[in-house]
């Protein structure tokens, strides 16, 4: 298995295969092909052609098709499977989405039970407040008030606890 | 080169009955191999599921490079062993591609008595370690086993070629460059652990890799030492504590994600190169090889006619065609590659064996590999033919294949009798591959030739005693010696002991072939080649 | 009259309205300058600029709010004039006496008008006393200790506003009264953090209402008119999304009724510039809600119905020139849309996105107009709102327009972020959306409009096999397969 993409909320396994004499696949044996037409992509998958723009940027392809945006996520197979096992007993609360923190109600050292609130942030007109994934011991707070995040940044780092 | 030109009536009635019952094998074949592959009782099942763990067959396709073809070897060893209750001898060994590679992928499988390792599962491991450092192939193993089958370790641990030699073989591939990959997917105990510390690379999944010289219970006996799984050789403590494993995966797909991206990153070094043309379908349908092949065995049939549908375009350059008429030799060629043809089209005479040894040695210069399509069941007897040396000449032929330095292959096509087997490179003669059809028989004689003999010897014996027999007693005498012999000379029963690589549908032989030559070119083919002496 | 006494006009703004206010500054044979914050990268605007300066802050935000430092930029840069644009110091009436004070023209109301309609208490009392309608509210500052009183004997539902706040932040809707006291506390305690204010203000909560403004223009003669009302009752959380011109809703006559007032409102305080005089409106008829004194996010539609460039007007009035047309000169033709473009993921809550402008493809098209903020190659930070575009459509009528905003935002190619393009797309379908029956509280009533759309398999494959080829891991793959096992496939014996 090569990897796996994310569209959405669905995860689906990839891979393409070589077709006999050049060109691909896909497993359920269509043939696919990208290619460029007068400045246009257009994807060929079987009998369907479809017109597209494409951007790739790091494992992310975007792709407008049909009037929509999608942005499919690659992930290859060591990463998908390393990042599935990561569980919920993680204790690194990252930030669900960019923004700016409004309050820290905890400091390192503080013992928080899962659920608990560890801080208010801010994302343009929306409050959120942030929660412990896990009990145990702060063992850090990596953002300080006022200051902005990307998504996914790690905020809260929270140990097993004495 | 020409085609060959076919002179089979495919719609004789001798056609359709040998379809009829090569279809039949073909179907056994394909029903036994099914169960084999797949058939588990169920607390086997239930097992691994409480265990988390996939089958080998899961494992295998995820490692497996997706839209790939994968030639599984000895799918049967064991078949006739340990009242079948051990298929497959619990292994599994095949050639896959990897990355874009051609590697060798060998696996305990744990649903057969927990992945232990039988004497035939021993033999199959070594098999296929010969094979990777015959034709220098990366090796991955799939190690998850529950060790020796401990009742019968004088048959797989004392001798040169048993368990220890799987480790030889390690160290030679090491030693030659050629890398392994080791995927501890359960439990390496004793002997088994040396199979990732002998592996350049291993992976090891947390919770269900252990890797351990004596498990918990044993130590426990030994020492008095109370200690866990994961404490004693987990994934954790051998991949942060004492180096024995390499890299902890979390799950067992993730372990054989980190076994792909791993081999993927080493260098692949250049193939062989030798003679190749684009491929070309035969120009007959394979599946006329069902009306080709006799249903009785005694029956000989035209060699050319299975190749012209094994061969691209059917094109066959024949050499000499007209000398030594019981050997066809000739050039074809394979999915493109130029092979160098020798078939049995009746018993060898001196002229056939010489025309053997020669074309053997124009190969050999060619750097073509060989290809022998056995349908022997032995040499001239006679002494017309002793006279004129037909021992000599059969010897000449074995010096040949024995010194010939080009890959050789072989396909026991119906029978492999006698010294016929070495002049046409049975298994003693380091044949790359060496397959079998399913109606193909081996032995040192046909069981009607040994029963005969057999029976005759006692027949003179008794009457030297005075004693003459009635038909029933010489039936009594020569049935069972037919029996036994029938059975130890078929084809299941060889590829059950691994006196082959498997038995191939006839059709799947054209692609078996392509494979193999294709991985037989990871090696190189020596310079010039050498012989021993041709007594003359 | 045409000329002007500045020669230069600084815009302290970014974004797609920096942008479009400098379209017409330069249009105008004016030079343009921008200041900017290093995080926005390369902007439609500053490539419109003809000087840039940096400015900096604790935050991004703060750059564009710190007055002393925007004065100092404005000084050294030469500038003659300061458009606020909309948003950070627009509605800042010390900013404005500032500039003022600086010599520098302020483009904008007079300070004391800003401050009057500043205050929500202050400016609803104003109106009150001019006779205009109101809806029924308790104001904390006439009387602190009766407030609560007055504010549970409105009944519920009732809606608690900060009396310094602004832009929706920090309002409550109360549907339980016995709930009243404790929402009250909330309400002050976030007030206080949002302005350093906690006074509040209670009004009766319209429910479904239909949020309807006016746009004003007033010269600093005395002379004002009204450019027709605009439409922005689909809001999500108190923010408009889409906006329109003319509203669907009103009859001629009503139209002329809520104009009217909104012109004697502006009249009434002596308005100079453009503003809009906002209200709120039910079948009991139209009430007060704020007036802004600013250039609005949504003013391109009411250009598109009147023909008129409303930034050039301001330019004029703060030239001082008399208006160049009178009301009855004042014209509308057609309906002109207008949708937000936003760096967010609807089916995730609407979440803001971040990253870099990997591809931008305009619409393009008859009756279309896309503002952009942002270029490609650009990248969207969480340092600022999400707008990233507006999106503004005319047609002939409505249904044509709506037409035409659909087509088009199918047309619009954003790829690198997230945005609420298909979001868009389905409101503008929306049997309610497109038989004009909007209110308030409309989208929120329709949560699974955000969600996204699922895909039918064959789009879906062709999405997988695009992305796949797209990924050289995924070609490399396949492109390491040799010959002889791609043609055997995935063969077994």
């Amino acid at each position: 298995m090569q990897g796996y993409l994310t569209i959405g909320e669905e995860v689906h396994p990839l891979s393409i295969h070589p077709a006999p004499g050049g060109g691909y696949r896909l497993p359920n044996g269509k043939p696919i092909a990208l290619r460029a037409r007068g400045g246009r992509t257009q994807v060929e998958v079987g009998e369907a052609a479809h017109d597209l723009e494409i951007a790739v940027s790091g494992g992310s392809v975007w792709i407008h098709m049909d009037g929509r945006a999608h942005q499919v996520l690659w992930l290859d197979a060591v990463d998908y499977h390393a990042q599935e096992s990561r569980s919920a007993q993680d204790g690194t609360v990252r930030a669900p989405m960019p923004g700016a923190v409004v309050s820290l109600l905890v400091q390192a050292g503080d013992t928080v039970g899962t659920g608990d609130a560890v801080m208010v942030i801010e994302s343009m007109k929306l409050e959120t407040t942030i929660r412990a994934s896990r009990a145990g011991v702060v063992e850090g707070v990596l953002v300080g008030a006022g200051e902005t995040f990307e998504r996914g940044a790690v905020l809260v780092e929270i140990g097993e606890g004495a | 080169m020409r085609p060959i030109r076919s002179a089979i009536r495919t719609d004789s009635a001798e056609f359709r009955d040998n379809a009829t019952h090569n279809r039949g094998l073909a179907a056994l074949l394909a029903e036994r191999q099914r169960a084999v592959r797949h058939d588990r009782p169920k607390r086997d099942l239930d097992r691994l599921a409480r265990q988390d763990k996939l089958t080998l067959r899961d494992r295998l396709e995820l490692l497996l490079d997706p839209g790939t073809p994968f030639l599984e070897l000895s799918t049967l060893a064991a078949n006739d062993a340990y009242d079948a209750d051990v298929p497959g001898a619990g292994q599994l060994t095949g050639i896959g591609m990897v990355m874009g590679r051609e590697v060798l992928i060998r696996g305990d499988d744990a649903s057969v008595k927990g992945g232990a390792w039988y004497p035939h599962s021993v033999k199959k491991i070594v098999r296929a370690l010969d094979i990777a450092i015959e034709n220098r192939l990366p090796v991955i193993h799939l190690c998850d086993s529950a060790g020796g089958f401990l009742p019968l370790q004088s048959d797989f641990f004392p001798d040169r070629y048993h368990a220890g030699r799987i480790f030889r073989n390690q160290a030679v591939l090491s030693k030659m460059g050629v890398p392994q990959v080791a995927v501890v997917l359960g439990h390496c105990t004793a002997g088994g652990a040396y199979i990732p510390a002998l592996s350049d690379y291993s992976v090891i999944v947390r919770g269900a890799g252990a890797i351990f010289l004596g498990g918990p219970p044993l130590v426990k006996a030994a020492t008095g030492e109370v200690v866990t799984v994961e404490d004693l050789g987990g994934a954790d403590m051998h991949t942060s504590v004492s180096g024995v494993a390499d890299i902890a995966a979390a799950s067992e797909a993730h372990a054989i994600a980190i076994a792909r991206e791993t081999l993927g990153a080493l260098s692949t070094p250049a193939k062989t190169a030798i003679d190749w043309a684009a491929p070309e379908a035969p120009a007959y349908d394979p599946s006329e090889l069902y009306g080709i092949i006799p249903k009785d065995s005694r029956v000989q049939f035209d060699m050319r006619e299975c190749m012209a549908r094994m061969i691209d375009g059917s094109r066959f350059h024949e050499y000499q065609p007209d000398f030594g008429p019981t050997l066809v030799c000739g050039f074809a060629r394979i999915w493109g590659y130029k092979v160098g043809i020798l078939a049995n089209n009746g018993v060898l005479f001196s002229d056939s064996a010489l025309k053997g040894a020669h074309f053997i040695q124009l190969c050999d210069k060619d750097r073509t590999p060989l290809l022998f399509l056995q349908n022997i069941t032995g040499f001239m007897v006679g002494q017309e033919y002793e006279r004129r040396g037909i021992t000599k000449d059969g010897a000449k032929m074995i010096m040949a294949v024995a010194g010939a330095s080009v890959p050789k292959f072989t396909l026991n096509a119906n029978a492999s009798f006698g010294a016929g087997t070495y002049g046409m490179s049975g298994r003693a003669f380091d044949s790359r591959f060496l397959f079998s059809w399913p109606q193909a028989q081996v032995g040192v004689m046909g069981a009607e030739q040994a029963a005969a003999v057999l029976t005759e010897v006692k027949v003179r014996q008794l009457a030297r005693e005075g004693r003459s027999l009635s038909d029933e007693e010489i039936a009594a005498i020569r049935d069972p010696v037919l029996r036994d012999y029938r059975e130890q000379s078929s084809a299941w029963h060889a590829t059950s002991e691994l006196w082959d690589d498997g038995i191939l549908d006839p059709v799947d032989t054209r692609n078996a072939l392509g494979l193999c030559i294709s991985a037989a070119l990871n090696a190189p083919i020596p310079e010039t080649p050498h012989y021993g002496v041709f007594r003359m | 009259m045409t000329g002007f006494p500045f020669a230069s006009v600084l815009v302290v703004n970014r974004g797609e309205i920096a942008a479009r206010i400098l379209r017409t500054v330069r249009g105008l044979g004016l030079r343009g300058l921008l200041i900017a914050h290093e995080i926005d990268g390369l902007t439609p605007a500053l490539e419109l600029a003809d000087d840039v300066r940096l400015v900096s802050g604790t935050t991004p935000v703060a750059a564009f709010l710190d007055i002393n430092q925007i004065l100092a930029t404005a000084r050294a840069m030469g500038a003659e004039a300061i458009h606020p644009g909309y948003g950070f110091l627009s509605e800042n009436a010390a900013f404005a006496r500032a500039v003022e004070d600086a010599d520098i023209v302020w483009i904008g109301p007079a300070p004391e008008t800003i401050e009057l309609m500043g205050d929500k208490v202050r400016a609803r009392a104003f109106v009150g006393e001019r006779g205009f309608p109101l809806a029924p509210s308790a104001t904390e500052d006439d009387a602190p200790a009766t407030f609560t009183e007055r504010a549970r004997a409105l009944g519920a539902p009732l809606l608690l506003k900060p009396s310094a706040g602004g832009g929706g932040k920090g309002m409550r809707i109360v549907r339980d009264i016995a709930q009243l006291d404790d929402e009250l506390t909330r309400a002050r305690s976030e007030a206080l953090r949002y302005f350093g204010d906690g006074r509040l203000f209670a009004e009766r909560y319209i429910e479904s209402p239909r949020h309807i403004e006016v746009q004003v223009l007033g010269d600093a003669h005395g002379d004002v008119v009204h450019l027709f009302e605009r439409e922005c009752s689909l809001q999500r959380r108190f923010q408009k999304i889409i906006e329109e011109a003319p509203s669907p809703a009103l009859t001629e006559p009503e139209r002329d009724e809520i104009c009217a007032a909104a012109a004697g409102i502006a009249r009434a305080c002596r308005y100079r510039g453009a503003g809009t005089v906002e209200f709120i409106r039910d079948e009991g008829g139209f009430y007060f809600l704020e007036m802004n004194t600013r250039l609005q996010v949504e003013h391109p539609v009411t250009e598109m119905i009147t023909g008129l460039d409303l930034v050039a007007e301001q330019l004029r009035v703060a030239a001082g020139h008399p208006l160049s047309f009178s009301q009855g000169e004042v014209r509308r033709e057609g309906h002109a849309i207008e949708a937000r473009i936003y760096a967010e993921d609807p089916a995730r809550d609407f979440t803001p996105s971040t990253g870099p402008i990997l591809r931008l493809r305009p619409p393009i098209g008859e009756g279309v107009r896309f503002d952009a903020g942002v270029l490609e190659g650009g990248q969207v930070s969480a340092a600022f709102d999400p707008m990233l575009a507006k999106l503004v459509v005319h047609g002939s009528d409505r249904a044509q327009a709506l037409a035409r905003a659909r087509n088009a935002l199918g047309e619009l190619v954003v790829l690198g972020v997230t945005t609420n393009v298909a979001y868009l797309r389905r409101l503008l379908a929306d049997l309610d959306v497109t038989a004009g029956r909007m209110h308030t509280g409309l989208i929120a009533e329709k949560p699974e409009l955000a969600a996204d759309v699922p895909l039918d398999p064959g789009a879906l494959e062709a999405l997988i096999a695009a992305a796949a080829l797209s990924l050289p891991d995924v070609r490399g793959a396949a492109d390491a397969i040799p010959d002889l096992q791609a043609a055997m496939g995935a063969w077994r014996n």
